[in-house]
């Protein structure tokens, strides 16, 4: 078990070295990297700061080096419209997206799990039916409509719940709605059909055969297998929950780092733009690595790879 | 080496399969087929089927509601945009966008997922381990950010859109081909294939590929609905497509503001994305039954 | 003769599929005494499996149900008892063993769990002395060193382990009858054999009676005392395994006697029974064995043959056979 979890570490810090090469050569796809780094209005003298600064005269190797040291001690560049250090305001905005996602994220799981189970159990039911059709519509829904959609019901027309911003926990209803919706959708229809195909399997029949209650074979045996193929899934479409996230806030006007992140488009704010995108894909990865530990964890036979 | 004798080697059928697959074609589903019938006519021939344009702005009728409300006219069904853009009209248009990005990003991704694909599982040994690191690596952070940044960077534009999504998209499809390739390489007809003399290049190409066709539509098809909602999304965030092209995500977020006056400008778009997402899905589902039952949803 | 502690009469289940019924057990009769092993053969496709998860009413839902009969277990009908009911007789008093041990076992848990399950369930076990049951049961299956083999999960274990593992399972609760389900049918040969005389030894250290499904007369003639032949959900002959084999009366038996390659005889071709079974959705008025059998006549493909008793325990349902036993 050890051994595994050191390779994945290393593999996961190979994907950080990756995508630090990757993302540093975004600036400098047009020319000089200080044509996308600097805000519209900078002047000459700007211009020769920042090319000193980023050792533009140096080979390569070098300029990333020195690039990646100071993104390892918080230096980012300053944003275009503030002038602030871009740290200071990922660090500002970074716990208020770190508490919309780990409510949504628990809240996803708390109800994906019981649909999935239901859908397996009910099948070819008329409830079945519903429960597909209702699944299949969701995972078609783009999260910012939904958002809109929400937000048109319960807030303006119904007056229940606040419309935007952070707040009281009325506020996570809508976001976390919204974002929960096509990930609860997706993550259920796979648990029910690995459901049904761990239904099917020789143990659940041998556990039948033991004198096991069927509860004890749908929770016990069954369940745990079932999560298996699940849990590789969630985090191939982390992806798709970072952008969903995202979206949500800029829906909701909720101050995280994915609002940040749509601020930096507007205003075509590379550096803030850079910054976000490789805090959250360095999240990204450690959570993928923490996914992959839990899959350990749940299928012994990883372990001894 | 004589080339004569592999001129004859049949590449592998499975056989019955051409009856088979009459058989439940009968049975295909219909409602989304005309959906994406009716959008793809849309795309293509949208200038011919709409009097309006897109992009012009007719100032004398903004706003205008769907025909169905008060104050809305027939000539507009779907009503009119802040800039009295017809509704339906910039929905076609915006199908044209979305189903072009689609296309071109399957084209893209796929064909490097299959190459990497059918290359990993064929060779195996280091070339497939590397191969698959380079895609576990991918995988391993959301590409939508990856385009936001060479959006921010490039500038916006088709092109950029297109592949930053396809970087997104190519890993899961060459694990999914490595593993049907690794369990057709067994097969005899390709030992069978190397005993008369085929390269490695000529048996991916003639023998191996066209047994992974069918898994490749059915990727095809349910892949369509993820590239659209990460174009939708792309361009609500104001990362996509650019302006004055129409875009659906677009069209959202210009709408959003306008949430309790003018509803229409936000929500046909959005439904239009909901119709054919759904419609590709089912009809990727469907396929999948037919075609390849055995890669069940996983 | 002690009485039985299974009789089946006239059992019949069918699989509800969308095209049809299929009748995978057709009106099956038999007992099993205590302590015997009854063996049960057919080609794949007969119902044999059918019918072992029948007893214990385990059939594939929702398509699976009994549709007649009775399963007289010990005194008591199974087909008259609820599911609560029944579960408490599954793995205690009856139990089964599964085919393919490298898909039995659940492989998420260790191997010491799932032994100790039926225990758990049924004897209400724990602590300190399920530990030790657990102990005792893995060495009766000749399990070395079952202290650690206890904390492993199946895939660290061989093939031929993992059906001992199965076996332990199934004999936890010390059972009345155990349904042996084709177990040595997914192992090697050499472990086949140790595998078969594992079970002979715990047969006659508990007494248990075991009903043996196989499509492997070599394994009938080690293992079984009688032996039933199926055929399309039915059982045609019964027999002591001797008189099957030195007197066969029904034309599949002597077939299927006849296609087992002797080292004695040089052949040119090995004998095959020419056609196929008949589709159990369709089945044929009459002997179902009729379009394949050398002997048919006409009465063979009007009516189904009635219960011929040859000798003692010995019976076969074949038209052939009874006007001979007639003469």
């Amino acid at each position: 078990m050890h051994r595994f979890i050191i390779r994945r570490v290393f593999q996961a810090l190979i994907a950080l070295f990756l995508l630090s090469i990757a993302i540093f050569f975004t600036s400098r796809l047009t020319g000089s990297p200080c044509d996308v780094m600097l805000p519209p209005e900078a002047r000459e003298a700007d211009f020769a700061l920042c090319e000193q600064s980023l050792k533009l005269d140096s080979p390569i190797w070098m300029q990333y080096l020195a690039w990646l040291g100071g993104v390892l001690q918080g230096d980012f560049g300053r944003a275009f419209v503030t002038g602030q250090p871009v740290m200071d305001l990922i660090a500002e905005r970074l716990p208020n997206s770190a508490k919309l996602g780990v409510v949504s994220v628990i809240f996803t799981t708390l109800i994906m799990i019981p649909i999935g189970i239901l859908g397996a159990v009910i099948k070819g039911t008329r409830f079945d039916v519903v429960l597909r059709t209702v699944t299949a519509v969701g995972q078609a829904l783009p999260t910012f409509w939904l958002g809109i959609l929400l937000m048109w019901f319960f807030a303006v027309h119904l007056r229940w719940l606040p419309v935007s911003g952070m707040g009281s926990w009325q506020n996570y209803v809508l976001p976390v709605g919204a974002m929960a919706w096509t990930t609860i959708a997706a993550q259920s229809r796979m648990l029910r059909s690995s459901m049904l195909e761990v239904m099917d399997s020789e143990f659940v029949k041998l556990a039948r055969v033991k004198g096991a209650s069927e509860s004890s074979v749908i929770f016990k045996h069954a369940f745990r297998n079932a999560l298996i193929p699940v849990t590789t899934m969630v985090g191939m479409h982390f992806g798709n929950i970072i952008t969903g996230a995202m979206i949500a806030e800029v829906v909701f006007a909720w101050p995280g780092i994915g609002r940040l992140l749509y601020e930096g488009i507007s205003t075509r704010d590379f550096p803030l733009v850079q910054a976000c995108v490789l805090v959250v894909s360095a999240i990204t990865i450690t959570f993928n690595l923490l996914v992959d530990i839990l899959y350990a964890y749940i299928d012994p036979r990883i372990r001894y790879d | 080496m004589s080339q004569s004798v592999d001129d004859r080697s049949i590449p592998y059928r499975p056989p019955g399969r051409g009856r088979r697959t009459f058989a439940l074609l009968a049975g295909a589903p219909i409602i989304p087929l005309l959906i994406i019938g009716l959008f793809v006519l849309a795309a293509i021939f949208a200038n011919f089927l709409t009097p309006y344009s897109p992009t012009q702005p007719n100032l004398t009728l903004r706003l205008l509601p769907p025909f169905w409300v008060e104050g809305g006219q027939l000539a507009h069904p779907l009503g009119t945009d802040l800039l009295g853009r017809d509704m339906l009209t910039r929905i076609m248009y915006g199908a044209r966008v979305s189903l072009t990005v689609a296309v071109a990003v399957i084209l893209v991704a796929k064909t490097i997922g299959v190459v990497v694909g059918i290359t990993a599982g064929y060779f195996g040994g280091w070339v497939d381990a590397a191969l698959m690191r380079l895609a576990d690596a991918t995988l391993a952070f959301p590409g939508i950010l990856f385009a936001i940044v060479l959006v921010v960077a490039l500038g916006a534009g088709l092109w950029n859109v297109v592949l930053a999504i396809s970087l997104l998209d190519w890993a899961g499809t060459s694990r999914v081909i490595r593993g049907e390739v690794l369990s057709l390489k067994n097969r005899d007809f390709v030992a069978q294939a190397k005993v008369a003399g085929c390269s490695p290049l000529r048996i991916m190409a003639v023998h191996l590929f066209p047994n992974i066709i069918n898994t490749l539509i059915v990727l095809s098809t349910l892949q369509v609905g993820s590239v659209i909602l990460a174009e939708a999304s792309l361009s609500f965030l104001g990362a996509g497509v650019p302006a004055p092209a129409p875009a659906w995500g677009q069209m959202v977020s210009g709408g959003k503001a306008y949430l309790t006056t003018a509803w229409w400008l936000a929500f046909f778009p959005g439904m239009a994305i909901v119709l054919v997402v759904l419609a590709f899905n089912m009809l990727g589902d469907w396929l999948r039954d037919v075609l390849d039952p055995k890669m069940r949803q996983v | 003769m002690t009485r039985p502690i299974l009789e089946v009469k006239d059992l019949r289940a069918h699989l509800m599929l969308r095209r049809g019924a299929v009748k995978a057990v057709d009106g099956v009769s038999f007992d099993l005494h205590p302590g015997e092993t009854l063996g049960i053969v057919g080609e794949s496709g007969s119902g044999k499996t059918m019918m072992g998860l029948s007893l214990l009413r385990l059939l594939p839902r929702p398509a699976g149900r009994i549709v007649g009969g009775s399963v007289i277990f010990d005194g008591e009908d199974l087909l008259a008892k609820s599911e609560r009911e029944m579960r408490a007789y599954r793995g205690s008093r009856i139990s089964m063993l599964l085919q393919d041990p490298m898909t039995s076992l659940n492989p998420v848990f260790r191997i010491g769990n799932q032994v100790a399950e039926p225990l758990t369930i049924h004897q209400k076990l724990a602590g300190r002395g399920l530990r030790d049951k657990v102990r005792e049961l893995l060495r009766l299956v000749r399990i070395p060193a079952p202290e650690a083999r206890m904390s492993d999960y199946p895939h660290q274990m061989s093939g031929g382990m993992r059906q001992r593992v199965v076996g332990a399972i199934g004999l936890a609760c010390q059972p009345q009858v155990l349904i042996a389900d084709e177990p040595t049918t997914a192992l090697d040969v050499t472990i086949q054999s140790q595998y078969l005389r594992l079970l002979k030894e715990i047969q006659q250290e508990t007494g248990v009676a075991i009903i043996f499904i196989t499509h492997d007369l070599g394994v009938v003639a080690r293992m079984c005392d009688r032996v039933a032949v199926m055929y399309a959900g039915r059982i045609v002959e019964i027999a002591p395994v001797r008189d099957l084999f030195n007197n066969p009366q029904h034309p599949y038996t002597v077939a299927l006697l006849r296609s087992l390659p002797k080292l004695e005889e040089r052949a040119e071709k090995l004998y095959a029974i020419g056609g196929q079974p008949p589709s159990l959705m369709n089945l044929p008025k009459g002997c179902a064995f009729t379009a394949r059998c050398g002997l048919a006549n006409a009465r063979c493909r009007e009516a189904y043959p009635p219960q011929v008793d040859i000798a003692q325990g010995h019976m076969a349902r074949c038209w052939r056979t009874e006007e001979k036993a007639h003469v």
